[in-house]
């Protein structure tokens, strides 16, 4: 706590710091201001209103916004659970076992992914369907966004995994408990936070991701942000921004449960 | 103890080899059904493997161990019909108290209406009613260790396991638990296998004991023969205090041995079967064996000064300068009379009775 106050004392720290702040949350406050505005430029201000938000719902391309919504929802959704599964299983199989040959490196490989560009990985997948001559479409997207949600999924999933002692599945086992009673009365309910939260941060970046699912959605099948970078090729207009409004609050509100999900179980651990 | 008591776990040359590290050395033993049985040793020295390889943690090297004469060595953990208390406790966070209790007797396949009035009795058992839909985290580490007790006595266990249970209790706390344990051992009927570095909590509670260094039993006997008769210089050094002095035995006849310490230093004392003359030998006196005085007249006595001397409220501890350029560890109780501290450099005469010394052959 020595270093944190010190390094609170040097002059100008709240300066830098609400500086850096404001650079980052700028931009998407004046996005959500905006996204109220009467005036149909983006710039002016012209009284408060929520037609822009009126129009994503029931306006021209009211349609279109829907049925992106619809494919980046269920495509989230079900990329998140399939790649929370895979996850879990992994990290079972990794950190759940005693040590074998090429354990670490599974480690590693398990979390590669995350570091590498994700155009390498959009250029790659899109390759690999073309030489399999997989259809392009709504399940070419799944199929990418399950895959590249695995990592993302590993990551609190296993953390959680690793937290967990060995001695509560030895105590089971000591009370006559088999692997299966085992699993599902002590792992399990242990593993639920990470489970969850491996869940969100999956569901997440599968309904933000723009790059792989632009390379892999085929023609005609679009998902929200595909959807808005389209729309927007022909100008920002302000109903973009009542759209990205509404995205940020969903990404806020899982980001939320998954915050308080973690810091309920750390209470836990503390006591 | 009776031999032909019934045994509750026989060891018969175990070894238990972790890759080229031997931890146990061809251990045999034997504790008997209904006996509070205890492994003493410090950190590492192999004991509580020895309990894991019971609950079936570890696997046996060679050797065998049985459990009222069964083998059961091919049979998982959760197959045995031992329990473990272990050291961390291991209560499962996300279940009440009551649910930790009810857990091994659920696994058992009991119908509920079995349950719920044996997990109560277990509860009151220890006086945790109270306490019952209280979640591990919400209890303090003395309610704690209590819950982890019941919960693996509940499904009444053939032997109960107990690694170190008590470590992480504060001094009163854990003062207060051996009693505790030592009254559910009786009540319950159950044989306990007590892991544990602490003597004092070995001698307390223990029927016999079995002293283990380096993977090795060194020795196994009731507390006070551990005590008095230690079997050899590990023992002595590791239960309790002592002055260790090289001597060579330079009289001998039926009633009498002398031992020669140093030129002028020659101690008398019995134990001497099976030495012969001038055989070397070690000699083991506990510090609170010996007798301080300032009166240099009496018989028998050796004369000393006084290097230290240390308050520690009900003894003081004297490291008293003796002939031949030895340091003895004096015990003086504080007791019924009240007597001044002596000061460093006084001189004094100690005396000892011919039966606390103890003699090993070096």
């Amino acid at each position: 706590m020595q270093v944190a106050s010190s390094v609170r004392s040097i002059p100008g720290f709240s300066l830098l710091a609400i500086l850096c702040l404001v650079i980052l949350y700028a931009p998407l406050l004046v996005v959500m201001v905006y996204s109220f505005n009467d005036s149909l430029s983006i710039t002016i201000w012209g009284g408060f209103s929520l037609r822009w938000y009126e129009q994503i719902f029931f306006g021209l391309e009211a349609e279109k916004f829907q049925k992106a919504a619809w494919n980046s929802i269920t495509i989230a959704f079900m990329a998140a659970v399939v790649a929370t599964t895979i996850a879990f299983s992994a990290a079972i199989g990794v950190v759940r076992t005693s040590p074998f040959k090429g354990k670490n490196l599974n480690i590693s490989l398990l979390s590669l992914p995350i570091m590498v560009p994700e155009i390498v990985t959009a250029v790659a997948t899109l390759i690999f369907f073309s030489m399999i001559s997989f259809k392009l479409g709504y399940t070419s997207i799944l199929v990418a966004h399950i895959v590249f949600c695995i990592p993302f999924a590993y990551l609190p999933i296993s953390a959680r995994m690793q937290s967990i002692e060995k001695v509560y599945e030895e105590a089971a086992m000591d009370l006559y408990a088999n692997r299966k009673q085992i699993f599902r009365s002590i792992l399990l309910p242990l593993m639920i936070p990470g489970i969850i939260s491996g869940f969100l941060l999956a569901f997440i970046i599968s309904l933000d991701d723009f790059i792989i699912t632009s390379f892999v959605k085929g023609a005609g099948v679009e998902t929200l942000p595909t959807a808005i970078f389209g729309s927007i090729k022909q100008g920002i207009k302000p109903d973009i921004m009542a759209l990205s409004t509404l995205l940020l609050l969903v990404s806020t509100i899982l980001v939320t449960i998954s915050y308080f999900l973690s810091r309920a179980d750390l209470k836990n651990k503390l006591n | 103890m009776d031999n032909n008591q019934l045994v509750a776990i026989e060891f018969q040359e175990v070894v238990k080899k972790f890759g080229s590290f031997t931890a146990i050395h061809n251990a045999n033993l034997k504790i008997h059904d209904n006996e509070f049985f205890t492994l003493l040793g410090p950190s590492g020295c192999g004991k509580t493997t020895l309990l894991r390889m019971v609950a079936g943690f570890e696997n046996v090297t060679e050797g065998n161990i049985f459990l009222f004469g069964k083998e059961f060595m091919h049979l998982p953990p959760n197959k045995r019909s031992v329990n473990t208390v272990f050291q961390q406790y291991a209560l499962f966070p996300h279940m009440t108290v009551f649910e930790n209790v009810a857990f091994g007797l659920k696994m058992r396949g009991w119908v509920k209406d079995d349950i719920q009035p044996t997990v109560w009795k277990m509860l009151d058992l220890v006086r945790l009613r109270p306490f019952a839909e209280r979640k591990p985290n919400q209890l303090s580490g003395g309610q704690q260790q209590r819950a982890a007790l019941v919960r693996a006595i509940a499904p009444r266990p053939k032997v109960l396991l107990l690694d170190e249970p008590l470590s992480a209790l504060d001094l009163k706390l854990r003062q207060a638990m051996r009693l505790e344990l030592k009254q559910l051992q009786q009540e319950t009927g159950i044989t306990f296998v007590f892991v544990t570095h602490d003597q004092e909590e070995a001698l307390a509670m223990s029927d016999r004991i079995a002293v283990m260094s380096e993977g090795v039993i060194q020795q196994i006997g009731k507390a006070q023969e551990i005590y008095e008769s230690p079997k050899n210089e590990i023992v002595a050094n590791f239960i309790g205090e002592t002055n260790i002095l090289q001597a060579t035995l330079v009289e001998l006849n039926d009633e009498e041995a002398k031992y020669q310490i140093a030129e002028d230093f020659i101690i008398s004392g019995g134990g001497a079967s099976g030495l012969v003359k001038n055989q070397e030998v070690k000699i083991l006196l506990r510090p609170e064996k010996i007798r301080i005085g300032t009166s240099d007249n009496q018989i028998d006595s050796i004369p000393g000064t006084i290097q230290q001397s240390m308050y520690l409220g009900t003894d003081t501890e004297y490291q008293v300068r003796v002939p031949g350029e030895k340091t003895l560890k004096v015990r003086d109780q504080n007791g019924f009379e009240r007597r001044k501290l002596l000061p460093a450099g006084s001189e004094v005469s100690l005396s000892f009775s011919k039966d606390s010394i103890r003699i090993l052959r070096s």
